[in-house]
């Protein structure tokens, strides 16, 4: 193996393109049984003689030397400018293929986004559906219990009936009351009475021995409505003795003793 | 340091870009040839105008070269080494050729040729970017860099580089030593490799 000057000196020659034949086989002889460090020494000779050309006196060439090219290639000779011009469009340019696939894509996503818009408004028209007919199933089970409660109250064997009628307020009104001794429950109907004002509630009063007793209060959010209301617990003592039922409007939570105007009244029978 | 890293960054992309446009004109892309040719018509013009001393002859030679690389740019191979070697040896051995008065086919390369087995075996990753593309602003410096070497060196490298001479016709035409060639050959090099590393955040 030669020294690393006189290897060195190979190199530089070797990269200048200053070595004979015979010289160019000597180096080659050397780098087979080469380390990679002297490769690397090599490649850095040759690196550096790549500079060389930049260190000449640069000029260009003339005008014509573009258009003769493009001549002899055969192609129509292109300026500076226009190649310029061109070449942006060439770069960001996609493939056909890539700007038919982008349309179709274009067109799936639309349609995909039509059908997702579609189903979501049907989605939503459905969601109210559905909590509209919850609704309506909860006020139907509602009114069911309340008729189940009433056949019960009303069919027990010891049942009382009241009849109220309307009185000057409202004589076209009218109420029942069916009471229950058994389960102490009684169903209250009312028809034909005015809408409670906001500030009033009707209050159901049981008469006894001349001395008014508060059965419960209710209300009414529209005029001649037909309601009824369930009373559990409506009265603890025994009905014998109840003299008579009234309605009357009192200010909203009730009085102790009646003061308002009387819209309903009857006899038990 | 940041600068380096975005020149480094800028440079390597640049030889991307260029190896892209050689390989662009193998497939017969003339916009392609037409970038290449702005990019490099200045420093080959140059090159062929000091080596052939002759301005019309460098002209011509210009069109030739040019003409090849759309013929023969299928040869290129980017594992290889950059545009910028792949340009400026086809320039430069055209241009040698052209003064020694031998026809660039006698000078093909063939897989027997000892500078094809030589190269093959040089690594080609983790090549300097710096030396890999055609850089327009480094040729002041470079100028300066090869003032500042003794002239007895700078001589034989040009006489080398430039005109073609083997080591041993230099020493023929110089009288100098072949050892003292080689020597001032190594030491040239070694010189510019030194200034170059100093400054190559400025190149």
């Amino acid at each position: 193996m030669m020294n690393q000057t006189k290897f060195e000196e190979l190199c530089a020659s070797f990269a200048l393109g200053a070595l004979d034949d015979n010289e160019k086989q000597e180096l080659l002889r050397e780098l087979e049984e080469s380390r990679p460090e002297q490769l690397e020494t090599l490649k850095s000779y040759m690196d550096t003689a790549e500079h060389l050309p930049a260190g000449v006196e640069q000029t260009d060439p003339p005008e014509h030397i573009r258009a003769a090219i493009f001549k002899e290639i055969g192609a129509a000779p292109a300026t500076e400018q226009q190649q310029d011009e061109a070449t942006p469009p060439r770069q960001i340019a996609p493939p056909a293929w890539i700007r038919a696939a982008a349309v179709f894509l274009a067109a799936v996503c639309l349609v995909l986004l039509y059908f997702t818009l579609n189903l979501n408004s049907e989605r939503i028209e459905l969601a109210e559906t559905v909590e509209q007919q919850r609704f309506e199933i909860l006020d139907l089970r509602d009114r069911v219990q309340v008729a189940e409660r009433y056949l019960e109250i009303i069919g027990s064997r010891n049942t009382y009936l009241v009849s109220m009628d309307g009185l000057e307020p409202s004589p076209s009104g009218f109420g029942r009351v069916f009471y229950d001794p058994e389960s102490r429950a009684a169903i209250l109907q009312v028809a034909n009475l005015p809408a409670s004002p906001p500030d009033k509630d009707y209050q159901l009063w049981v008469i006894r021995e001349g001395t008014p007793v508060s059965a419960g209060l209710f209300s009414l959010d529209v005029d001649d409505q037909k309601r009824y209301f369930v009373l559990e617990d409506f009265f603890e003592e025994d009905f014998e003795g109840v003299d008579a039922v009234a309605i009357t409007l009192e200010p909203e939570g009730g009085v102790p003793q009646p003061t308002g105007d009387m819209f309903l009244l009857g006899s038990p029978s | 340091m940041f600068i380096l890293f975005a020149l480094l960054k800028k440079l390597t992309g640049d030889a991307q870009e260029e190896a892209e446009l050689l390989i662009a004109v193998a497939g017969k892309d003339q916009q392609a040839l037409g970038r290449l040719y702005d990019l490099y018509k200045r420093l080959l013009f140059s090159l062929c105008v000091s080596i052939l001393k002759d301005r019309h002859e460098a002209e011509e030679l210009l069109q030739e070269i040019f003409v090849q690389v759309w013929q023969k740019a299928a040869a290129y191979n980017p594992e290889k080494g950059t545009a910028y070697t792949w340009l400026v040896s086809l320039t430069r051995n055209r241009a040698i050729d052209r003064i020694r008065s031998k026809s660039w086919k006698n000078q093909q390369i063939t897989d027997s040729d000892p500078d094809n087995k030589i190269l093959e075996l040089i690594p080609t990753e983790g090549s300097n970017p710096l030396h890999v593309t055609v850089a327009k602003q480094r040729s002041t410096m470079i100028q300066q860099f090869l003032n500042k070497i003794p002239d007895e060196q700078r001589s034989v490298l040009t006489a080398a580089y430039f005109e073609g001479f083997s080591q041993s016709e230099i020493a023929d035409q110089t009288g100098l030593p072949l050892g003292t060639v080689k020597s001032r050959m190594r030491q040239g090099l070694l010189k510019l490799k030194e200034m170059l590393s100093g400054k190559e955040d400025q190149i």
